[in-house]
């Protein structure tokens, strides 16, 4: 694999547990995507779009799946499944059972939503990049976030982590 | 004039810089708006620190690069696979343009044998065959380059 597709292996498997929300899947999934990115990389233009252009293949190759297979889209697994953590994240003051919470009400989120707030959330990606990824539109992308954004905070009253870096919004 | 309804393009970074100084400057004096981005900043740094506590499988890395070697080998042997099959095709076919001269030591062994038609497919259009000429007259041989639009394509890329 190209070093430079394979710097992002660890953002594609990530991105892939979301949107099938099983281990096993998400590994399939991100190997076939970076097979698939590897096959085609000459259409790889801008290295600096590359997570962009990894995330949507990604989400192409898992819709065609369902599509394919007629699969019923990811739900959330058990609190409880969720695995052991190598390396708590320092910026966030919150124990694991609070993380599995998050992440699992994100997972019960429905596809589109959950999709937009993670790739805004945990990847950072602007809102035009999210509707590239997403196949949609930046309003409609907005849209679903705001949504989303307002599920999430009725899901999780209580939890209540500070920020190692106020005022930067994103 | 900037006001609360900018809010949720501040926060997902969408405010062009001019108008996200004016909402800084916003914030200072409305404190439901303040309250508002420093819920999203707790939701976002509660999301970001879950998925990073989610660990990537040991091994991963090492499936994917073997996988996608696995798979380039495979590719490789297939199209070595078209490429002999078009020899054969086309030695077959010359055979039956140029017969060779008869012999007849074979001749009186009476052993015939009728060409065969071979149908050869690539996988892809991206394919030249290019005829070489050879010195006897039963042997062709044929260049075969693969995906050769887009070998030009990059070529002219990097002109």
């Amino acid at each position: 694999v190209s070093d430079r597709l394979e710097e992002w292996l660890p953002q594609v498997y990530r991105f892939a547990r979301r949107l099938t929300a099983d281990a096993d899947a998400a590994e399939d999934l991100a190997q076939e995507t970076l097979l698939r990115a590897w096959r085609h990389r000459s259409r790889l233009r801008d290295q600096g779009s590359a997570r962009v252009w990894l995330f949507r293949i990604a989400a192409n190759l898992w819709r065609d799946g369902l599509r394919r297979k007629r699969l019923p889209t990811a739900h959330a697994g058990p609190v409880d499944d969720v695995p052991d953590s190598p390396r708590p994240p320092e910026r966030c003051a919150v124990g694991r059972e609070d993380l599995a919470r998050a992440l699992a009400a994100l997972d019960r989120l429905p596809p589109r939503q959950r999709d937009v707030l993670y790739l805004l959330a945990c990847e950072g990606l602007s809102i035009a990049e999210i509707a590239t990824v997403l196949r949609t539109s930046p309003a409609a992308a907005k849209a679903s976030l705001s949504v989303a954004r307002k599920k999430l905070r009725e899901q999780l009253p209580d939890l209540d982590p500070e920020p190692d870096q106020p005022g930067q919004p994103r | 004039m900037i006001a609360c309804t900018d809010l949720d393009d501040y926060l997902i970074g969408d405010l062009p810089d001019d108008r996200r100084r004016q909402f800084d400057v916003h914030l200072l004096v409305c404190p439901g708006c303040r309250e508002a981005v420093h819920e999203h900043e707790r939701l976002i740094a509660l999301l970001r620190a879950a998925a990073e506590s989610e660990p990537i499988p040991p091994g991963f890395a090492d499936r994917v690069r073997s996988r996608v070697r696995r798979r380039r080998r495979m590719r490789l042997g297939a199209l070595a696979g078209t490429v002999a099959a078009a020899a054969a095709f086309v030695w077959v076919h010359n055979r039956r343009l140029n017969p060779p001269l008869p012999d007849r030591a074979a001749d009186d062994r009476a052993v015939a044998v009728t060409p065969a038609e071979v149908r050869v497919t690539f996988p892809g259009s991206n394919v030249l065959a290019v005829r070489e000429p050879a010195a006897s007259p039963g042997m062709t041989f044929v260049w075969v380059y693969p995906n050769l639009s887009q070998e030009l394509h990059k070529s002219r890329n990097r002109r």
